[in-house]
């Protein structure tokens, strides 16, 4: 086959027209030429923002304990991703220890720092203007810090960092937001794991009038699998208030 | 989620990350559904085809280059591609209630009618403008529909060769207008 006659099978499969036979003829071919696999990509590219007019849909919500279920068992490496990132976050955790009976002053100090090292650490953050960088440290009752949560108001999107906590057998943390003055119910964020960061989209309802008025984070200890019904039933176990990094 | 997002999100996957595997599948699990159940018609089959997509993406998240095209548009193309080989694998009479189903006009996607067009989908329909009407239905029904020559020339009645071209000419013209930008 010519080069052409190539990209014109790796369009035809990319778009879905070709019926069994072709199709894994196409396939075929996709698996042993790299070359054939890179046009089918690029074609696949071409054609994808039309994907932009399909709705999307729910799945059903057991439909992710089936995937995970189905996932290979991790590694023993694999579950700690990130070392760098879990020793500079024990870094910024004894750092801030170390500010524990704080004034207001050094609640700032304290603040500046974890700019530092965030604006370090996450490359889709520091790409957004100060002002728009929120943080809140998730403390215990004791004072330990369990999860660093930064929040970028532009995409309105959380990352989460587990700092300290473990999470007991059996059950979940999930992640809530309080709206102080609101009148509204703390809102479910979702599941927060304790082995790596993550990031969840932000709910739509924050917006920079709220976070003036206050908005409070809060980790609660639920059933695995999360809260029925969306409503807490377990205690708190870390709760801070998101802040500007910026004064 | 923006690109930098997902594709981190995917690095950290690769690394064997499930908790940024979970947010991948919160931020994209709706738009890949919906591309499965839009193909397939059923959400029993479609629920399996995502899940097929979603462990694919798991083990293939090593190999996936931003280079050649965001996240997102290689997740939905795994989901396409998946969905479409359940598609040939089942017989015409099998899926025939729910095509009819959902082959309502009112239901068939339409890319023109987009009220927020992103930039690359503004500049492919710009292309697609330039074809014919039956031209670009045709495209268009194979891509949302995953039809193949046969029932596209059925359904608009017209010979199966007709078809063919007007799909190959389309594709080869929409390659050169494209990378005319």
């Amino acid at each position: 086959m010519t080069k052409q006659d190539l990209d014109l099978l790796a369009s035809e499969y990319a778009l879905g027209i070709l019926d069994a036979g072709k199709r894994a003829e196409a396939e075929r071919l996709r698996v042993k030429d790299a070359a054939f696999a890179r046009m089918v990509r690029e074609w696949e590219q071409r054609l994808a923002p039309l994907s932009e007019a399909i709705p999307p849909i729910d799945p059903p919500a057991s439909a992710w304990r089936k995937i995970e279920a189905a996932l290979p068992a991790p590694a023993v490496a694999a579950s700690q991703p990130l070392p760098a990132l879990a020793n500079q976050l024990a870094e910024l955790k004894r750092s801030i220890a170390a500010w524990r009976f704080a004034t207001m002053a050094t609640a700032a100090a304290a603040l500046a720092l974890a700019l530092v090292w965030m604006g370090g650490l996450d490359a889709p953050f520091r790409q957004v203007a100060p002002e728009e960088r929120y943080v809140a440290m998730l403390q215990s009752n004791a004072g330990e810090i369990g999860f660093v949560i930064t929040m970028n108001m532009k995409d309105k999107v959380f990352a989460i960092r587990p700092v300290a906590a473990k999470t007991p057998p059996a059950k979940s943390y999930e992640l809530w937001a309080m709206m102080k003055d609101s009148g509204k119910a703390p809102m479910t964020l979702g599941l927060v794991g304790t082995g790596a960061y993550a990031m969840m989209d932000a709910p739509a309802e924050i917006d920079r009038e709220m976070l003036e008025k206050g908005v409070k984070l809060a980790i609660s200890l639920e059933p695995e699998g999360g809260a029925p019904a969306g409503k807490s039933m377990g205690p708190i176990m870390f709760a801070g208030l998101l802040m500007k990094l910026t004064p | 989620m923006s690109q930098p997002q997902l594709d981190q999100l995917l690095r950290a996957a690769a690394n064997g990350d499930r908790t940024a595997f979970h947010a991948i599948y919160n931020a994209t699990s709706a738009k890949l559904f919906g591309v499965a159940v839009r193909i397939l018609k059923r959400h029993d089959l479609a629920e399996d085809v995502m899940q097929d997509a979603y462990l694919k993406i798991w083990d293939a998240a090593h190999s996936y280059r931003s280079e050649l095209g965001s996240p997102i548009s290689w997740m939905v193309a795994i989901t396409r591609n998946r969905a479409i080989d359940v598609l040939r694998k089942r017989t015409e009479v099998a899926l025939e209630d729910e095509k009819d189903k959902g082959e309502r006009a009112d239901d068939a996607p339409d890319p023109f009618e987009l009220t927020a067009q992103s930039r690359d989908l503004k500049a492919l329909l710009r292309c697609m403008e330039k074809l014919g009407a039956k031209q670009r239905q045709s495209l268009l029904m194979a891509y949302y529909y995953g039809y193949t020559h046969d029932e596209i020339s059925q359904r608009l009645a017209t010979p199966a060769g007709t078809v063919k071209s007007w799909i190959r000419r389309g594709l080869i013209q929409l390659k050169g207008c494209l990378g005319d930008d």
